[in-house]
């Protein structure tokens, strides 16, 4: 118990506070650049892109989208979509959201794709472009190493401290802190390899303007990559005010007069 | 080739609106009418010369951003240089300005024709449409029908943030002030 013996309990804290910025800036410079290279291979399909890009809600919020866009889907009561198209050609998550009976929320929709989620989800496994369980498992321990290394020694110091009689309430703060951050890091890991993320990457770039407004045939695969938020402002914008209903909100606000008629827009005939 | 490579775009970009030796050029009065500063007056000007290309070449409908329309409508009130100058010898064809009527239906027409619009701007232009100038569609049919004329002389214009910090602070202030007497 003799080690950081000499030094005061102010000083140890200010230690403490610096270390475990550096341990913070560790744990999310880890992930951001030891994972796994993966395989730099092909992702076109939609479902794919969505999962990829946002994991199996995206993958559904982006189905949502296809569908209301074709007109398989219309908003009802609630903040829900009706099914009112069940023939529409799809795949077969979408048509796991087509044989919905009564009106879909958000989380029905979540449920309904799980199954072909992890269908897509192992396929991009395969791919090299998600990592399996054992690498993602890794990268979390390693990400979280600096700040457990750090709890470590001041749980240490606190021990001592705490045996000496000394005040250590401010290091248990700064301890209960560090667990924190630790377990956001945890939970909290993007599961893609290099490859998967430099895809994404590429394809926003490729996209960027559907981002702002898309047209119908681009509006899935812009859900797919930015998510529901760039539905706001447009005819498809009540797949986004589902999230609200079900207090789920990614950003995006939809406070305006969605339909009601005050365009404003204002065009001229082309040559 | 790119939109800027043919002869209808020199045509427009070499037009002049309005008297250039004007103390009040067009730009400088865009700048003022919207209270922007007279750069970016004059890059909405740019992107409403692209506009006017789009609008002759796109072979369909096309729809400007609020910052774009805001200098269409000045245009117009320029009304011999549009009519008898502008449209005939520069663009050669009649550019017609058209309000929506309202409702749903034209809602959904005159965002689709944004939509267009800005795919047909990067296919003609090899580029994407500036963000600051030709926003997402929450700000283009959302907030920016919003806008209201406001004369300053009568009026005080206080951003929302700041209106709410300033309530706050007078609701804090009153409430000591009450503690203390």
């Amino acid at each position: 118990m003799q080690l950081f013996s000499s030094w005061t309990g102010g000083d140890f804290l200010l230690v403490y506070t610096m270390l475990l910025g550096l341990a913070t800036f560790a744990a999310w410079w880890v992930p951001a650049h030891l994972r796994e290279p993966g395989r730099r291979g092909e992702s076109d399909d939609l479902e794919s892109i969505a999962l990829l890009a946002g994991g199996r809600r995206r993958m559904a919020d982006s189905l949502l989208a296809d569908l209301y866009v074709r007109g398989g889907l219309v908003p009802c009561e609630k903040g829900r979509l009706a099914v009112v198209q069940r023939d529409l050609p799809a795949s077969p998550a979408g048509r796991a959201l087509l044989a919905n009976n009564a009106p879909l929320s958000l989380s029905d929709a979540y449920k309904a794709v799980l199954g072909d989620a992890d269908r897509v989800a192992a396929r991009l496994r395969r791919a090299g472009l998600l990592l399996r369980p054992e690498q993602q498992a890794r990268l979390r321990w390693l990400s979280i190493t600096p700040l457990a290394a750090l709890f470590m020694l001041g749980l240490y110091r606190q021990r001592a401290g705490s045996t000496a009689g000394e005040p250590t309430g401010f290091l248990v703060v700064l301890l209960i802190v560090t667990v924190v951050l630790a377990v956001i890091r945890f939970a909290r890991i993007d599961p893609r390899t290099a490859a998967g993320v430099a895809i994404v990457k590429d394809l926003r770039a490729q996209n960027g303007r559907s981002a702002r407004a898309p047209r119908a045939e681009e509006a899935a695969l812009a859900v797919a990559l930015f998510g529901t938020a760039v539905l706001v402002g447009t005819p498809w914008e009540p797949v986004h005010a589902m999230r609200k209903k079900d207090g789920d909100g990614d950003g995006g606000d939809s406070d305006g007069d969605g339909g009601s008629g005050c365009g404003g827009g204002c065009g001229g005939c082309g040559g | 080739m790119t939109g800027t490579d043919t002869a209808l775009w020199h045509r427009i970009a070499a037009h002049a609106i309005g008297p250039p030796e004007a103390s009040l050029t067009f730009a400088a009065r865009l700048a003022r009418e919207n209270r922007w500063g007279l750069s970016h007056a004059q890059a909405v000007i740019d992107e409403y010369r692209r506009f006017c290309y789009l609008a002759v070449t796109a072979g369909h409908s096309v729809t400007p951003s609020d910052a774009v329309d805001q200098a269409w409508h000045l245009h117009l009130t320029y009304s011999r240089d549009y009519w008898q100058v502008f449209c005939p010898a520069v663009l050669g064809t009649e550019l017609h300005h058209g309000p929506t009527q309202g409702g749903p239906a034209e809602r959904t027409r005159y965002y689709q024709q944004y939509a267009d619009t800005l795919a047909a701007y990067e296919a003609a232009f090899d580029m994407a449409p500036p963000a600051a100038i030709w926003p997402a569609a929450q700000q283009r049919f959302i907030a920016d029908p919003r806008c209201v004329r406001v004369n300053l002389s009568n009026a005080i214009i206080l951003p929302r943030r700041v209106a709410l910090a300033l309530s706050l602070l007078v609701f804090v202030v009153g409430w000591l002030a009450g503690r203390t007497m």
